[in-house]
């Protein structure tokens, strides 16, 4: 085969000169520092996100004057001090002792305002300064010219009387209660002496028609009478009981390392330890303590500290994750998380685990709680509990709550670290150790500051995906996210207005000085914006811009260690290379290794071999793709283990008119795999357009099988392994045949193995219980079956999909995945969301999958939609944390790009009519494609018609 | 498409009473007949910001060919043309520019009126009419640079007249109709008051009564623009008066009040069922009861008469308005919120002038014929207006007393 073609290759050095578009990298938030490249003069470390996106850091060191403790709003770019040379203590005012203090600690008081006559939220600021570890010091109130403060000096120990000789950690997030962990009087580790855990109230007098702080206070935690000026903390040092599996059993809490954690739908405070048990035998200690307020009789309520799981519940020789028993075990639990699940469950994420401090930095797990019964309340729930759920009485019974109400309490009901179902993550982190973990909703976040040689630091997520019952059955991979691999992150909060992170960065955790917030642009210079400005010069707004954007994991078939971005246009397809493995180490490229040379080919075919050059970015157009139309999705195939062939890939792309692959002569793409600069794509390999197709709307890649999804059919091609350039294809759907009607379309599918989804305008259907759809023949013999969307509008317009490994052909890989559908119909502009679950099954010998719908109700008598959107939606994503929502523009209205509420949960309905915008520019956009998040840099990408942006 | 519905009389032409151009009685005949024969010039429209714009375009510049199938259930075969379409409306997207030409070939109104006692005539006029839509375009300002584009084109508007008759029975192309308006039967009053004054001579004070019958060729709702030539099968009640002063020996002036409540009526019609549909395509049919706005119509008028011997000439300033009528659907398969957004049940008026010059042959026949005729050129130019399509019109008015 001849090719005559003319060589235009462009390098990205024109190509700069070409664009006008505004850099506007990641926003580095200003406080006080002169230098704008770094956000303070002193270096931060303690902060704090509240529910609402305000964002709070305080200094590490003293000198930061007004600015020791600091704030910035969900869309401000600038901090606010809060921190004035005066402030008013009980109305006096007076030297402000938080002045250009060292802030050791910081926590939120937040809620309901028990001082106000309105259901208003408040969010106050609690810390504790290096000069007076013993006190705490309360931001009552912040206006124009005044601040107010309260204060409570002398905190006391367990004994109620002497002076705690500081606090080491602290926490509130609730509208009545400051906990802190003191250290015994005279101590200097926690767990010695009368070390324990302080109450402090900011306590509301209350009075007809009105209600005023008084102050802050102490208050007695201890469960026995006593002097009304002794004020205890609950005991919790080395000699507490509860810590040990055997009561006779004796240990040490180390490292002076406590975390507190409130768990406001539960009522409890979670206290995590690092602690060794030292008696040999049967001894063992379980890491984390739950504390709750105990009701008595004729007396003030105590604060009771209990452990977290019956003693009688572990095994020996066997890691609880939690606790252990065994010779001078170790078990550090360095941080809990309240995790409430968008299935309304209580789960508590950690990160530690049975071994010693070092060793136990890279495992999060997610543990279930009890609730709704009494004495157990916040203790592990067995393993095998099934969730009850709670209806109001009477018709129609609305949805109240849903929990674990049988506690694990014999051997055998605890969780062990090997189980996938609390493996967060999917089992360690590799990048390095965790810094600290975030859990939002159905994600846990893990920050690693610093990784492993060889690694990139950064943000790594994991989402839950449920069972039928709405437990956890697995989560996923941990996967990058942020775009930020640059920086040393050791603080991190997700702002969920607005799907921002802000981050703490710095050269180490106590010399942070810059806080930086992922933004919405054309890319920061050290992520992807050499990407995003490439792809906005090759698909420009007046021939359509970019009509389709997928991202393609390392993992996925086809593609030899390396990770794209693939953007599609009218005639074009650009592939852009965003990452790669070295040494085994998968790394996102740097900027400065992004659109290296980058090649563009106008004759439909590859004029020069890119790994000659080299160039990590081609983009081809004309040819046979001219007939192919607009581009709308692409796919790729491996055929690998035969002898003939070694991973042989081919590439396919779906359009309006047609469908096309890359041929090199041979039918099939390349050899190998595409490889780091497209290695194994050779000249003269040429788009070539294959059947007769309208309207693809997705090509889906499973072993040897492409799946072609048109409006009117889906079409499974059968490519011979051992001619490669030999097919077969066959019809599995089609509209006008059974299930389908005429005047049916079919708008998304879903391919895993034996088992398919289909969307359609009729709803969602499900390929027979025993059928294989990888060998069925025709329509009758893939047995359509409906699933059933409750409530629903009956068009399944896009399904979803969640794995494990991020790819959706594995979404029968044991232990199965999940799906979304968005439900939702243009005509009469609703949109609502159904989420089932994939769950393979074995019966008779044979794999089937079973199609099962979550527990989403809002009332007793069946089973519900999800979420509802305020109005019609063309696409959802979701992460586990953040629940996206787009639609195009419509006439006169802007794009919606916006986030469902934080609140989403099952059975709660309130949330249809809260969702924010996004803080993106889309007032010239038209039509907004599907957002991806990059595999490599993590970063979001949205393709408008008339720009790609990015958030990074 | 469709639907005058509410649109009844939405043209200055079709009117089932005209007072102006009545021809006066002589005094002491007891019947008066005439027609009035009347040719309408090529129409012309206004739309709601009283802008003149093509006969189409009265209600919207474009019509929405993606709103169309909006408002249905998804299940319902437009519903399912709603998500095979699958693409937003970005302003160009299945937007057409419709123009159209409406022309009223022929129309003719004929009466008879009968004097009573108490200077009281008693009229029935029924008018007819003969009018086409022609050179209708439709103009797709799809682009085709987005699969969204490409989607509209293939599933939508690139056969749209056959898209449109499939999912809506909807005739989008020319047409023409002929038929009958409805029938008036209007009392008039007259009291003359002579003054002797040098200037003013006499005062003619007149009130009018009547009622309009639904005779009309009705609304065709399966085609755009096929008003009705009547109030659409609904009664009307007219009633009126005015006022005309004899100044000197040659001048009339005077002014006239006229006022029409039109009985509410259920009726098929088509029903917008998405805010942002366009008043040609709607595709959804339903029986509706029908509000009728409050029709009021001002006339001042000026008149020469005997200037030349036998003749005189009349000019007169019209301003007719129909206020906001209100649809109810039955049942809870419609909003009537949104039934109410459309522009049809808004305000319309119009502003024109009206002019005759009449030849009395009363002066030559009175002393040896029992018949008098007279005979009248007249004209009605509208130059403004708000939601209507108005038209040009010459006509003659050709009249017996006998």
């Amino acid at each position: 085969m001849f090719f005559t073609y003319t060589r235009r290759y462009i390098f990205i050095g024109s190509l700069i000169m070409l664009i006008n578009a505004p850099i506007k990298p990641s926003i580095v938030l200003h406080g006080d520092a002169l230098d704008q490249t770094i956000s303070f003069s002193n270096p931060v470390k303690a902060y704090a996100m509240g529910s609402k996106g305000q964002f709070y850091v305080a200094a590490n060191s003293p000198g930061a004057e007004t600015f020791a403790i600091a704030t910035v709003g969900p869309y401000g770019s600038k901090f606010f001090p809060l921190t004035p040379a005066k402030v008013f203590f009980n109305n006096v005012e007076t030297d402000n002792p938080l002045f250009s203090a060292k802030i050791n600690l910081m926590t939120l008081m937040s809620g309901i305002n028990p001082a106000s006559q309105m259901d208003d939220y408040f969010e106050l600021v609690a810390a504790v300064t290096e000069a007076d570890p013993a006190s705490i010091y309360l931001i009552d109130s912040i206006l124009t010219n005044r601040i107010d403060m309260l204060a409570i000096h002398d905190l006391k120990d367990a004994t109620g009387t002497a002076t705690t000789s500081g606090i080491i950690q602290m926490t509130s997030y609730n509208n009545l209660f400051i906990y802190a962990a003191v250290q015994g009087a005279g101590e200097n580790a926690f767990g010695q002496g009368n070390s324990g855990i302080a109450c402090v109230a900011r306590q509301v007098k209350k009075e007809e028609n009105k209600a005023a702080v008084v102050g802050l206070a102490q208050i007695d935690a201890g469960q026995t009478a006593v002097a009304p000026e002794v004020t205890r903390a609950a005991v919790l040092n080395n000699d507490s009981r509860f810590l040990y599996i055997d009561p006779t059993s004796t240990g040490t809490i180390l490292n002076n390392a406590v975390d507190l954690n409130w768990y406001q739908e539960l009522g409890s405070l979670y206290m995590s330890l690092n602690i060794t048990a030292t008696s040999a035998g049967n001894g063992g200690a379980q890491a984390i303590v739950v504390g709750n307020w105990i009701a008595q009789a004729g007396f003030h309520n105590y604060f009771g500290i209990k452990p977290i799981a019956f003693p009688s519940a572990f095994v020996a020789g066997t890691n609880n994750i939690v606790g252990a028993i065994g010779d001078n075990v170790t078990i550090s639990v360095h941080q809990t998380r309240p995790l409430l699940t968008s299935t309304s469950l209580k789960y508590l994420a950690l990160l530690g685990g049975v071994g010693a401090s070092d060793a136990t930095k890279r495992t999060v797990y997610a543990l279930p709680l009890v609730e709704r019964n009494d004495g157990f309340n916040g203790m592990l729930a067995k393993k095998t509990a099934i969730p009850v759920t709670l209806y109001s009485k009477g018709f129609p019974g609305y949805f109240l709550n849903r929990g674990f109400v049988d506690p694990a309490v014999n051997q055998g009901d605890l969780f062990t670290a090997d189980d996938i179902k609390v493996q967060v993550g999917g089992g360690q982190m590799l990048v390095g150790d965790i810094t600290t973990i975030l859990a939002y909703n159905d994600a846990v976040y893990a920050v690693v500051s610093d990784a492993d040689p060889g690694y990139k630091p950064g943000i790594y997520y994991s989402q839950a995906m449920f069972d039928s019952y709405g437990s956890i059955k697995c989560w996923t991979n941990w996967r990058r996210v942020t775009g930020n691999f640059v920086d040393h992150i050791f603080g991190a909060g997700l702002g969920q207005q607005t799907g921002n992170f802000i981050m703490i960065t710095g050269d180490t955790a106590d010399d942070a000085h810059t806080v930086k917030r992922t933004d919405w642009g054309v890319g920061n210079e050290n992520g992807l914006a050499p990407v995003t400005r490439w792809l906005n010069t090759i698909f420009p707004e007046d021939m359509g811009g970019i009509q389709g954007l997928y991202d393609i994991p390392v993992n996925m078939p086809g593609v030899d260690n390396i990770s794209l971005t693939i953007a599609l246009g009218k005639n074009q397809v650009a592939m852009v290379q965003t990452g790669i493995v070295t040494d085994d180490i998968f790394n996102p490229l740097d900027s400065n290794q992004l659109v290296q040379n980058p090649l563009v080919f106008e004759q439909g075919a590859v004029e020069q071999t890119p790994a000659t050059v080299p160039s990590n970015a081609i983009a081809i157009s004309g040819g046979a793709l001219q007939e192919v139309g607009i581009l709308q999705t692409v796919a790729f195939i491996q055929l690998g283990s035969n002898t003939r062939f070694n991973r042989a890939g081919t590439f396919f792309v779906g359009g309006t008119n047609g469908l096309a692959f890359l041929d090199n002569g041979y039918g099939y793409s390349w050899n190998s795999g595409l490889g780091n600069n497209f290695s194994n794509l050779i000249a003269g390999t040429a788009f070539k357009t294959i059947g007769s197709y309208r309207f693809i709307r997705k090509l889906i890649a499973d072993g040897s099988h492409l799946y072609v999804v048109a409006d009117s059919r889906l079409d499974r091609i059968d490519f011979d392994p051992e001619n490669l350039g030999s097919f077969s294809i066959t019809t599995l759907a089609q509209i006008g045949t059974f299930p389908l009607g005429g005047r049916d379309t079919i708008l998304d599918a879903v391919v895993s193995k034996t088992l398919a989804l289909i969307g359609t305008s009729k709803g969602l259907f499900r390929s027979g219980l025993q059928v294989d759809v990888s060998i069925a023949g025709n329509p009758t013999d893939a047995q359509w079956q409906q699933v059933c969307l409750p409530e629903g509008l009956c068009t399944a317009r896009q399904i979803f999909s969640i794995t494990q490994t991020g790819l959706e052909q594995d979404l029968t890989t044991t232990p199965g995945g999940m799906v979304y559908i968005l439900d939702a119909d243009h005509g009469k502009n609703r949109a609502m969301v159904h989420r089932f679950t994939i769950t393979p099954e074995i019966t008779g010998g044979a794999s089937q999958y079973v199609v099962q719908e979550l527990p989403d109700c809002f009332v007793k008598s069946g089973p519900s939609y999800f979420a509802q959107f305020p109005a019609y939606r063309t696409w959802m994503y979701t992460d586990g944390s953040l629940f996206f929502q787009e639609c195009d523009r419509n006439r006169c209205d802007l794009p919606v790009f916006a986030l469902l509420s934080e609140e989403l949960l099952s059975g709660k309905r309130i949330v249809a009519n809260k969702e924010a915008m996004v803080p993106i520019d889309l007032k010239n956009a038209n039509i907004i494609q599907p957002m991806i998040r990059s595999s490599a840099s993590g970063s979001w990408l949205l393709a408008q018609n008339n720009v790609l942006s990015v958030n990074e | 498409m469709v639907c005058m519905y509410n649109n009844i009389d939405a043209m200055n032409v079709v009117r089932p009473f005209k007072f102006f151009f009545n021809p006066s009685p002589h005094y002491g005949t007891r019947w008066q007949l005439f027609m009035l024969p009347e040719y309408g010039f090529k129409a012309r429209g206004f739309n709601p910001e009283s802008c003149r714009v093509n006969v189409a375009q009265i209600w919207q510049p474009n019509q929405n060919a993606i709103a169309m199938l909006n408002g249905f259930d998804c299940q319902s075969c437009l519903g399912k043309k709603r998500v095979q379409v699958d693409a937003n409306d970005d302003g160009k997207r299945g937007i057409f520019n419709v123009c159209a030409d409406l022309k009223v070939d022929f129309g003719c109104t004929f009466a008879a009126r009968r004097a009573l006692p108490h200077n009281i005539l008693l009229g029935v006029y029924l008018p007819f009419y003969t009018m086409q839509l022609k050179n209708v375009y439709w103009k797709d300002q799809t682009e085709h640079k987005s699969a969204q584009d490409i989607r509209v084109h293939d599933y939508l508007t690139d056969d749209f007249a056959q898209q449109v008759a499939e999912l809506g029975c909807l005739d989008i192309c020319s047409w023409r109709r002929t038929g009958l308006g409805d029938m008036s039967i209007v009392a008039d009053w007259l009291q003359d008051f002579v003054a002797s004054g040098p200037i003013l001579r006499n005062v003619r004070i007149n009130g009018r009564l009547g009622l309009t019958l639904p005779t009309g060729k009705k609304e065709n709702i399966d085609k755009i623009l096929a008003m009705p030539f009547g109030y659409n099968g609904t009664v009307a009640m007219i009633f009126g008066g005015g006022l005309n002063v004899a100044l000197g020996s040659y001048v009339h002036a005077g002014f006239d009040v006229e006022l029409r409540e039109i009985f509410g009526n259920t009726t098929c019609q088509r029903i917008k069922t998405d805010i942002d549909q366009t008043e040609l395509l709607f595709m959804q049919k339903a029986r509706l009861y029908t509000d009728y706005g409050f029709e009021q119509q001002y006339t001042l008028y000026g008149e020469l008469y005997d200037l030349i011997p036998h003749m005189s000439c009349k000019i007169a300033y019209q301003f007719f308005k129909r206020g906001d009528s209100y649809i109810s659907t039955y049942g809870n398969c419609f909003s009537d919120k949104i039934a109410n957004c459309s522009e049809k049940v808004q305000e319309h008026n119009w502003h024109e002038i009206l002019a005759t010059a009449t030849y009395d042959f009363a002066y030559l026949t009175r002393e040896y014929m029992r018949a008098i005729p007279s005979l009248s050129l007249f004209a009605e130019i509208p130059f403004k207006g708000k939601r209507v399509v108005v038209c040009p019109i010459l006509g003659v008015t050709i009249n017996v007393d006998f």
